[in-house]
């Protein structure tokens, strides 16, 4: 590579600067091909430039190796910008023409590759050690982080890039760790590719992290953000071979992605999480997993204020797990689409939350816990769902108090429709039943005082049963069983 | 048996003069109608003949815990027929109304517990006998099958939340029981609890247009000459075909959201025109040979895996994962598998005109042929993950391929000796094109053009023959460097 002289370099940047940008923004370039006007390497004129400026890169039209370099920006509120955008489908893919290479870089001078059991090289891409650093337009390949995010690099935007074949894609701190020593606030990851990436794509210990519209096919471990406030939007990951979304934090937004195959879609632990909207089909283990605590990581559910798990859809679960588990009180979770979930639809744990209108179709199988909708605590409303086809039990109350379900339509389940296994004072009032091959609606041994008016119960096996006690049964439509009939088909033990 | 069981019988008798041959006799189940029917199904059966039907009538008054019975057939070729068939999609489920319920039987008087009930609604200890058009719900087995009950055939049936559905012996540990020729079609299956729907020791069973949802395990066979063909499933807790013996066909399946998709052991399978999406293991994992409980892939003696299409796996596992000699596995379609999208691990095996797309990890390619003398000829892979062909063995020829947007390598000729790479196509990969690692001696490369990959050709090993190569970067003296093995 042919060097620049840096005094025509400086000389170059500053023509530049007052003839095209106000003084507050210059542009600086690069290009080896054109040394009299532009840096021969990134470093040199990110090393040129003043806060603010903006450094376009250009492609290396004569070597398909790239750049190769570690290049570390110290100055804030930089562009760097290559050229292109990243765009890409189940069978196409336009990366960036300009290609950051961690081959043969200076960190890293002699390999990338699999030696000695090693899947990409020792170095960074980008190393940002600024605020408020924008990198975009580039095809970044084979380093150890495409990008890493020192402790204190706010404010930093990723857009349009492609990032092939690194360890980790964007990376500020190990989030298992708890390495609190590297935080990076209001990052912005969005409209990138990730793919062949053998730890997270995007991997970051800070508060209000954005990582929207961004394309992952085939991630190892997807996205892992600790920190509030985060928002993982409108993405879309193909295969993901553990995790695909994984957030640590309170006030969490996921939302409008769309996940095939993704072993561990969704998990976000943590205060008041919003999940909606997103798209999940395939998940061998939970779907979506909410655990919600005012200590995030925590285990106190109780202290959960509340949260939103609303309008996703979630078609096929196949490893004995469920497809919606929310863990936390105050929840609410509503207009929920769940079909072929080989445990719970939907399993939710908490008191005083609120499961309305979600419809779960086909759900449920294998060990007797699996229950098509399934609640845990006290002081909750089910209300208006309707679970269709359940391979066992439709809606089981398996413990809690003061529980209300009211309109709910259950119908066709392999057991029983609504199944009161215990808790005192629970409330079934005005749901349909019908057509269920066990117990329409079954009031367990356990289950105390329970009020079951105004439901419409019929073609069951046996339309009523009760094996506890109840405080009110009127204004049901039912032609078998009752109050004095026994419960046979799902049988609660005291 | 009492008077109401001889005019039964006389009543079969002269039903039999008048509407059906002197072999075919009908008796009918029906409560409601005491003076032309039996009461219950058994008593039925026990009055039929070989070759007789027994129709059963939908229960009526209160009925809707249906007959709570465990029937015994002994008498061969008997057809024990409800009304109705079974449908169902993935959002709608008709079926029979005529209900055998295990709840409260003989066999299990007091409930059906927690899980389902003890008994079986059938048990068959004959030959040639049909069971149609039931529900059958809340059993240990709803069909039990004894040793010898061959030629059986279930149809038109849905059967829900029992333990397992269709069964005769455990194919994990046969006792030697073994039925023949059961066929298993167009029934429905859902909310198996913790088993197996259809569960059978015997040869020749053929389960076809069938629709499992949600289910522990579908099909799990032992025995030669199966045939699984044109089956839904939605949603397998485990695995939804399994099949241990020779001569399986496995075809035109439709399966959503499996655990592991297809799993078969024997030798001579074929796996054809299934689709398969969005499984945690393999899709389609084939172990060909003599053995199948002990594989040895060089007793393979062929197989053919062919027109399949896959989408999505997540477990580090394959989409096509193809153990055996001899094998062909050809014009299959594998996109976004965790690991490779075809492992073909044996002996003189054809890999043709399969098209790989976003499949692999790091260290795991898009296709991985692991033997020797292998053809693997025009295939098409595009956007592996990482490498697209990465090859452990001797003398096997990669010819007329088509390679695009490698993560890192196109061909990688990681070890092994003579190997042929003939006429490909490899471009703008990640890494590079050709990569002929320390470990490959011997290689033959001609013809290929290797254009706009980070590097085209690499090698660290030794060539045979390097001519009639187009290429614009790299060559025979460039050390490999994104995919470098170390030995």
């Amino acid at each position: 590579m042919k060097p620049v002289h840096p005094l025509i370099a400086g000389l170059c940047a500053a023509v530049i600067a007052t003839t095209a940008e106000p003084a507050s923004a210059a542009k600086l370039c690069v290009d080896p091909a054109k040394p009299a006007k532009c840096f021969g390497t990134i470093q040199a004129a990110v090393d040129a430039a003043a806060p603010g400026d903006t450094v376009t890169v250009a492609p290396l039209k004569t070597d398909p190796q790239g750049y190769r370099e570690n290049v570390v920006v110290s100055t804030p509120s930089l562009t760097i910008q290559g050229k292109g955008k990243a765009k890409g489908s189940a069978a196409r893919e336009r990366c960036p023409t300009t290609v950051l290479d961690g081959c043969e870089t200076a960190v890293d001078p002699t390999v990338c590759g699999r030696t000695s059991g090693t899947v990409s090289g020792t170095g960074s891409g980008f190393t940002i050690a600024a605020t408020g650093v924008t990198i975009r337009g580039f095809t970044i390949r084979f380093f150890l982080n495409g990008i890493l995010l020192n402790d204190g690099a706010d404010d930093a935007t990723v857009r349009d890039s492609c990032f092939v074949s690194n360890r980790w894609g964007v990376f500020s701190a190990d989030g298992a760790s708890l390495d609190a020593t590297a935080m990076a606030d209001r990052l912005v990851v969005e409209r990138s590719l990730f793919r062949n990436t053998s730890n997270r794509e995007v991997e970051v210990f800070g508060n209000d992290v954005v990582v929207q519209r961004n394309v992952l096919p085939i991630a190892e471990d997807g996205v892992e953000i600790r920190g509030d406030r985060s928002r993982i939007a409108d993405n879309r990951f193909e295969t993901c071979n553990d995790r695909c979304i994984t957030v640590l934090g309170h006030e969490t937004t996921v939302a409008g992605n769309v996940i095939n195959s993704g072993d561990r879609p969704i998990r976000v632990s943590g205060n008041n999480p919003t999940v909606r909207e997103n798209e999940i089909f395939a998940a061998p283990v939970n779907a979506i997993e909410i655990i919600c605590d005012v200590v995030a990581g925590g285990s106190d559910t109780a202290s959960c204020t509340g949260g939103l798990v609303a309008d996703n859809e979630i078609h096929g679960q196949s490893d004995d797990r469920d497809g919606i588990r929310a863990l936390g009180s105050n929840l609410t979770i509503a207009e929920n689409i769940v079909i072929g979930v080989s445990r719970s639809g939907i399993h939710f744990e908490g008191d005083g939350g609120l499961i309305e209108e979600n419809r779960v179709v086909r759900s449920g199988t294998q060990a007797s816990a699996s229950v098509a909708l399934r609640v845990e605590g006290s002081d909750n409303r089910i209300v208006d769902n309707d679970v269709r086809l359940a391979g066992l039990v439709g809606i089981e109350n398996v413990a809690g108090d003061r529980n209300l379900y009211r309109g709910n339509e259950v119908a066709g389940s392999g057991r029983s429709g609504i199944w009161i296994r215990a808790g005192d004072a629970n409330e079934v009032i005005a749901n349909t039943v019908e057509d269920n091959h066990g117990e329409g609606v079954n009031n367990g041994a356990p289950a105390t005082n329970t009020v079951i008016d105004d439901n419409g119960i019929e073609g069951n096996r046996r339309d009523v049963c009760n094996d506890g006690t109840v405080a009110s049964f009127t204004g049901n439509a039912f032609a078998t069983g009752g109050l004095a009939t026994s419960c046979v088909v799902d049988v609660a033990v005291p | 048996m009492s008077r109401h069981g001889i005019r039964l019988a006389l009543g079969g008798l002269l039903g039999l003069a008048t509407v059906a041959p002197a072999t075919a006799a009908t008796f009918c189940v029906d409560p409601d109608d005491p003076a032309k029917c039996s009461a219950t199904i058994q008593e039925a059966v026990d009055l039929a003949g070989p070759g007789d039907v027994v129709t059963i009538a939908r229960k009526g008054g209160d009925g809707s815990r249906g007959y709570r019975e465990n029937v015994v057939v002994t008498t061969p070729n008997l057809t024990i027929t409800g009304k109705g068939r079974a449908r169902g999609s993935l959002t709608k489920e008709k079926c029979p109304p005529v209900v055998l319920d295990g709840c409260e039987t003989p066999d299990d008087p007091a409930s059906c517990g927690s899980n389902a009930g003890l008994g079986s609604a059938f048990a068959i200890d004959a030959t040639g006998v049909t069971i149609e058009s039931l529900t059958i719900r809340h059993f240990r087995n709803a069909v039990l099958l004894a040793d010898g009950a061959d030629d059986a055939t279930v149809r038109g049936t849905c059967f829900v939340a029992n333990d397992g559905a269709v069964f005769n012996d455990e194919v994990d540990s046969p006792t030697g029981s073994a039925v023949d020729r059961l066929t298993v079609e167009r029934s429905l299956f859902r909310g198996t609890i913790d088993g197996t729907d259809v569960e059978i020791v015997g040869d020749g069973t053929v389960v076809r247009k069938n629709a499992f949802f949600v289910t522990d395990e579908g099909v799990y066979l032992r025995g030669a000459g199966a045939r699984v063909e044109g089956n839904e499933f939605v949603t397998c807790n485990d695995d939804c075909i399994r099949v241990k013996g020779p001569n399986t066909v496995v075809t035109e399946n439709e399966i959503e959201s499996a655990d592991d998709a297809i799993e078969l052991d024997g030798d001579n399978p074929t796996v054809t025109r299934n689709e398969v999406r969005g499984s945690d293991d393999d899709n389609v994992n084939v172990d060909c040979g003599a053995d199948p409980d002990d594989v040895d892939r060089a007793t393979c003696t062929g197989g053919l895996i062919a027109d399949n299409e896959i989408v999505g796996n997540s477990d580090d596992d394959q989409g096509i994962d193809a153990e055996g000699d001899h094998l062909v596995v050809r014009d299959n379609r594998a996109d976004g598998t965790a690991q490779a999208g075809i492992r073909y691990s044996g002996d003189n095996g054809t890999v043709t005109g399969n098209q790989i797309r976003r499949a692999g990890k790091p260290f795991f390619a898009a296709m991985e042929i692991r033997g020797d003398d292998n053809q693997v000829v025009g295939n098409t892979i595009i956007l592996p993950a990482s490498a697209a062909i990465e090859t452990f063995g001797d003398r096997n020829t990669f010819r007329k391929n088509v390679i695009a947007q490698g993560g890192t390598s196109g061909f990688f000729q990681r070890d092994g000796t003579a190997n042929v790479i003939v006429d490909n196509k490899i471009k703008n990969c990640h890494g590079e094109g050709i990569n002929n690692a320390l470990g490959a001696t011997d290689t033959v490369i001609e013809n290929n053009t290797a254009t706009g990959n980070r590097t085209d050709v690499c090698n660290d090993g030794t060539i045979a023959s390097f001519t009639g190569n187009k290429l614009d970067t790299g060559g025979v003296a460039t050390p490999c460097l994104v995919e470098k093995i170390d030995l």
